[in-house]
């Protein structure tokens, strides 16, 4: 059936009407994390029990979108009274349904526990992970069923398509966007309004139909917020990428996603589907004369595709070269039409600032925007917050939020008894930012001026036992792996840094190295032809200008101060040890000796550095030095 | 050439000097050393380079004019002992990447103009000499006889040889030398010989021959350096040849004469059957046959067949019309396609960033240790693959390994015998 702009709001009552005769909804999270760690099955088995009880028809079980704090997962939230149950299996959900649902007695032992005074929390609101938070780009995370476009209508979902359809002109749609001083969330910051003003004079200029398309080839290790917008909230992005169509006069357009994201690529293919079936996509949407329709193309795992030029190669059927970028895609893009590309999060948050306006956009984050969207950064940023903290997960805050807020206060923390180092932020093209650097703000341009970026919002927590020339080293073995071959300066340099930063690692490095490192990082920034090679050598700049002394200390005294480097450290057990011989019992090679209850030997001729016995260690007896 | 005349060749070698020594490795494009031999005294003399002449003069043409500067006088003249032949390769040198790169540059005082004079030459010497241990090479001192100057780097050593039978035709000696040295036809190409002829005794303008073996024509060829009468200095130093045996270096295209499934054992088994061509054209046509899907195509077949054959590139070929080489290219290119049967079992073990900061490097090495295969190859049982992959976007659950479409989180080292036995019993 059809739909018009009118029907919109009817839709959206008769839903609510019908979400509200339900006593309770029960919000499963299955997200990619939660699913792994059995969140289909807590969906359908909680179903199975509702219904053998006869409670289905006053509790609804809805499956989410990644809910964001998957350290904790599989998580349910009980609605609408928020209350947040953690780590549930398959066994809780008796207790859930009988305690809870029936009884109304709130299930102690799944809730949350803070860090700062232990008490449990039983709301979302109490928890600290949420509540400093702001969402726009996930705002309908975890409270809709991303497979059903009613539930978005009825959380204004294409509100903002229908009036940007029956009250505005295209060029008001642009200034809007302009005005909002949104700025480009996957890597480069560049003004998304800008960009479109630029694709609109390029049709003028050529008489081509343009293009939109939306970059979820999110290939930065580390980062999973596309991943999970798609997951949670598919016709976000579908809006927004309408949105954008209107404005530029496009009538299609395309979703680059990754291969390796199968449970996003179902959502958005059914989202696309349903949205097709209520006459948002195709011809007259909503009764108008905008026509515009969306196909996805699948991407084959190349990380140099989120770069422009490549991924538009790519969606031609072509190998992912990037070109020079003295013609932007923005004029000769896909099939060599003006194309606008922004990514994911860029187009979530589109309806978002239709809806509310360009100045409440503006007022959110850090900077003045009014005029210049280069003058600061506006709206909030999604980052996904992983590594060695205990609050592992995507969290959405204001730009203009400092780094300790985001790791100490949302975070929670480093684990166990260890101390932060460093935060890595920007994806393989970013750098490492060390404690002194906590009390920065996060924007695009703080983090670009202390030698990192705020590339696609990866946010990778690095305890004292990270070395940070293997990260330095990690990050160039990828980029190297990943370089395209096309111009020499990425080609090779990355490997000679690569082969330099092994060496150092080896215990082979000589004085002179920190200096030539940091030569050859400078010239491949220079001379490379796309952002993948010209942002190549920041890992090795940002580490070498903050961690000088390690290398320094593998260079000089041939070890590694946090005992990571397999050949520079040897393995011993220290006199903590209990005698549990469970070390010599996993020990792969039986290089661990000791008879029960007496301290255990590793005999470090046969030890092949695996680790095993530091992980089953009940003590932390083994040392690594 | 007959094998017995080549032995008897060397049968009536003498060696005159010989010296063992330890060839410096390459580091950023420098072994920082340089070769004097002096054939008069018939001595050798390995001296470093230091930091400021490398600073200052770079290579090549810099070194070789740095140390004639250093060995003559303003009175030297080209036929006196003093006099010498100076080669050097710049810090890009065998670097196989760039055009240009296997360059010798030498110099010496010209006979024909009295004055200082350099030539370039292709070749394989100066890639050679660089892998033997030397960014440059001085000759000086005239000998008695006639000798070679033999450097052998599997053999650690070099040194002056009387030899008289060698042909006096530089091209002739330059495949005598060659066969002689080389222990096997595959070996030929690692030898470099550099030769003058019995011309340049006659004339001012001699060149200068280095040979490379070309493993295609199966023949030794030459390059010269022409300029200036090189070789006329080498013959008045009775130097009939200078020859560097290199180490092995056997390049990969020789061991795979067909870069595809050939030197792969595993029989496929019945989930491993390659697709016929009306599976591929179903494939083909749920995309329109349109070329712009080409990847998605690609993709499903990898799915169905768990790897691309070069059977299916033709058939998409024929259907779409793309280019072979482009189909291959991005066969290539693409991380998600393999030219090679994966297993049963395809293990992705994740080291995007946050695995890698949760230690999945020690995961991926007790995954090889347990199966005994390095990362991107298959068991001999055709069971499992290993695969290090760069992200699946569980982050959160680091470390994290995918197996088929199983997502399995937090991951131990430890834990790996049994995650594997566990596969390996859903088989039986």
């Amino acid at each position: 059936m059809k739909i018009t702009v009118k029907d919109l709001s009817t839709i959206a009552a008769k839903k609510n009407n019908e979400l509200n005769t339900y006593k309770a909804m029960l919000m499963v999270c299955t997200g990619t994390g939660c699913v792994s760690a059995g969140g289909f099955v807590i969906r359908d088995e909680l179903n199975k029990i509702l219904e053998q009880k006869g409670l289905d028809k006053e509790y609804l079980v809805v499956g989410t979108g990644c809910n964001g704090f998957c350290a904790v997962g599989p998580i349910i939230v009980v609605q609408p009274d928020g209350i947040f149950y953690q780590k549930v299996s398959k066994d809780d959900l008796e207790a859930i349904v009988n305690d809870h649902l029936i009884q109304g007695k709130i299930v102690d032992n799944l809730l949350h526990h803070g860090k700062a005074d232990d008490s449990a929390k039983k709301t979302m609101k109490e928890i600290e992970f949420f509540s400093k938070q702001e969402l726009i780009a996930l705002r309908n995370k975890g409270i809709i069923d991303p497979e059903n476009i009613e539930h978005y209508i009825a959380h204004d979902g294409y509100a903002a398509i229908g009036k940007v359809l029956t009250d505005m002109q295209p060029k008001d749609v642009v200034q809007e966007v302009i005005d909002s001083g949104i700025r480009g969330r996957g890597g480069g910051g560049f003004p998304a309004g800008i960009k479109w003003q630029s694709a609109v004079k390029a049709v003028q200029k050529r008489g081509m139909p343009p293009y939109v398309v939306c970059n979820a080839d999110e290939g930065d290790p580390g980062a999973f917020m596309d991943r999970s917008i798609i997951e949670a909230d598919p016709h976000a992005v579908l809006e927004g990428m309408m949105i954008g169509a209107y404005a530029i006069g496009a009538s299609e357009g395309y979703i680059y996603i990754r291969k390796e994201y199968p449970l996003a690529m179902i959502r958005l293919e059914k989202a696309i589907g349903q949205a097709r079936e209520k006459g948002l996509l195709g011809k007259n949407i909503l009764g108008t004369d905008f026509c515009f329709d969306i196909h996805i193309h699948r991407g084959a795992g190349a990380f140099v595709c989120g770069e422009s030029s490549a991924l538009m190669k790519s969606m031609a059927g072509k190998v992912g070269e990037p070109r020079a970028k003295y013609v932007r895609s923005v004029e000769y893009g896909f099939r060599d039409a003006p194309t606008v590309l922004n990514n994911v999060e860029t187009w979530a948050n589109i309806p978002m600032i239709l809806r509310k306006g360009a100045n409440w956009f503006a007022s959110i984050g850090s900077g003045d925007v009014t005029g210049n969207p280069w003058g600061g950064s506006s709206g909030t940023k999604v980052f996904s917050l992983v590594g060695d903290i205990n609050n592992t997960g995507l969290v959405e805050v204001p730009m203009g939020v400092t780094l300790r807020e985001i790791v100490e206060d949302i975070g929670g923390g480093v684990p166990g008894n260890r101390s932060f180092k460093a935060v890595q932020t920007g994806g393989p093209s970013g750098g490492c930012l060390p404690a002194e650097k906590l009390d920065m703000p996060v924007d695009f341009d703080s983090l670009t001026e202390a030698g990192s970026m705020m590339g696609s919002g990866g946010m990778i927590v690095m305890d004292d036992k990270t070395c940070m020339v293997d990260v330095a080293k990690y990050f160039t073995e990828f980029l190297a792996n990943e370089s395209c071959g096309k111009c020499t300066p990425c080609r090779e340099g990355l490997q000679t840094l690569r082969e330099t930063l092994q060496n150092i690692c080896d215990g082979n490095g000589c004085e002179s190295d920190v200096k030539y490192l940091e030569e050859l990082a400078t010239f491949i920034n220079e001379t490379s032809l796309c952002q993948l090679g010209g942002t190549a050598g920041n890992p090795v700049l940002s580490t070498i200008l903050y961690f000088r002394d390690e290398y320094q200390a593998h260079i000089q005294d041939k070890c590694c101060p946090a005992g990571y480097c397999k050949l520079l450290v040897t393995y011993s057990i220290s006199e903590n040890c209990i005698g549990c011989t469970v070390c010599a019992k996993k020990c792969p090679v039986n290089a661990i000796t000791g008879d029960r209850k007496a301290m255990h030997v590793i005999d470090s001729e046969t030890c092949i550095k695996c680790g095993i016995c530091v992980e089953v260690c009940p003590v932390d007896a083994v040392e690594v030095k | 050439m007959s094998e017995i005349r080549i032995q008897n060749m060397l049968r009536k070698h003498q060696v005159l000097a010989e010296m063992a020594y330890e060839p410096t490795p390459l580091r950023h494009g420098y072994t920082d050393k340089v070769l004097r031999i002096d054939i008069g005294s018939k001595t050798f003399d390995i001296r470093p380079i230091s930091s400021q002449m490398k600073e200052l003069w770079v290579g090549g043409k810099g070194y070789d004019l740095w140390l004639m500067f250093q060995e003559i006088s303003k009175n030297t003249k080209w036929d006196d002992p003093d006099n010498v032949i100076c080669m050097s390769s710049g810090p890009l040198g065998g670097v196989a990447s760039f055009p240009g790169s296997g360059k010798t540059i030498c110099t010496t005082i010209s006979p024909a103009t009295e004055s200082i004079m350099d030539s370039n030459v292709g070749g394989y010497f100066g890639p050679y000499m660089k892998f033997a241990g030397f960014d440059a090479m001085v000759l000086t001192g005239k000998a008695d006889d006639d000798v070679i100057v033999l450097i052998d780097v599997p053999k650690k050593k070099i040194t002056i040889e009387k030899a008289p039978e060698e042909s006096p035709d530089a091209h002739v000696m330059c495949e005598e030398l060659t066969e002689m040295y080389a222990e096997n036809e595959d070996d030929k190409r690692n030898i470099a010989v550099v030769a003058a002829g019995s011309a340049a005794d006659h004339v001012w303008m001699g060149v200068l021959n280095f040979s490379f073996y070309d493993w295609r024509r199966k023949v030794t060829r030459i390059k010269q350096a022409g300029r200036g009468g090189l070789g006329t200095v080498f013959r008045n130093k009775k130097i009939k040849a200078l020859v560097i045996k290199n180490k092995d270096f056997t390049p990969a295209w020789k061991i795979v004469d067909q870069p595809f499934a050939d030197d792969f054992k595993i029989e496929p088994t019945e989930t491993m059957v390659p697709l016929d061509k009306n599976t591929i054209q179903t494939i083909a046509s749920k995309w329109n046959n349109d070329p712009e899907y080409v990847i998605e195509m690609m993709q499903d077949i990898q799915d169905q067949q768990r790897y691309i054959s070069m059977e299916c590139l033709d058939e998409l070929n024929r259907i779409t019309g793309v280019p072979k080489a482009q189909l291959y290219h991005i066969a290539t290119f693409y991380a998600a396609f393999t030219l090679k049967p994966t297993g049963k079992h395809v293990i992705q073990v994740c080291v995007g960033t946050a695995c890698h900061v949760k230690g999945a490097t020690k995961i991926l090495d007790s995954f090889e240790r347990e199966l005994g295969i390095k990362r991107g190859n298959t068991t001999d049982d055709a069971e499992f693959t290993l695969e290090a992959v760069a992200c699946l976007g569980c982050c959160s659950l680091a470390p994290v390994v995918k197996i088929n479409e199983d997502i399995l989180g937090n991951v131990k080292a430890g834990d790996v015998a049994s995650i594997i036995a566990e596969r390996r019993g859903e088989q039986s």
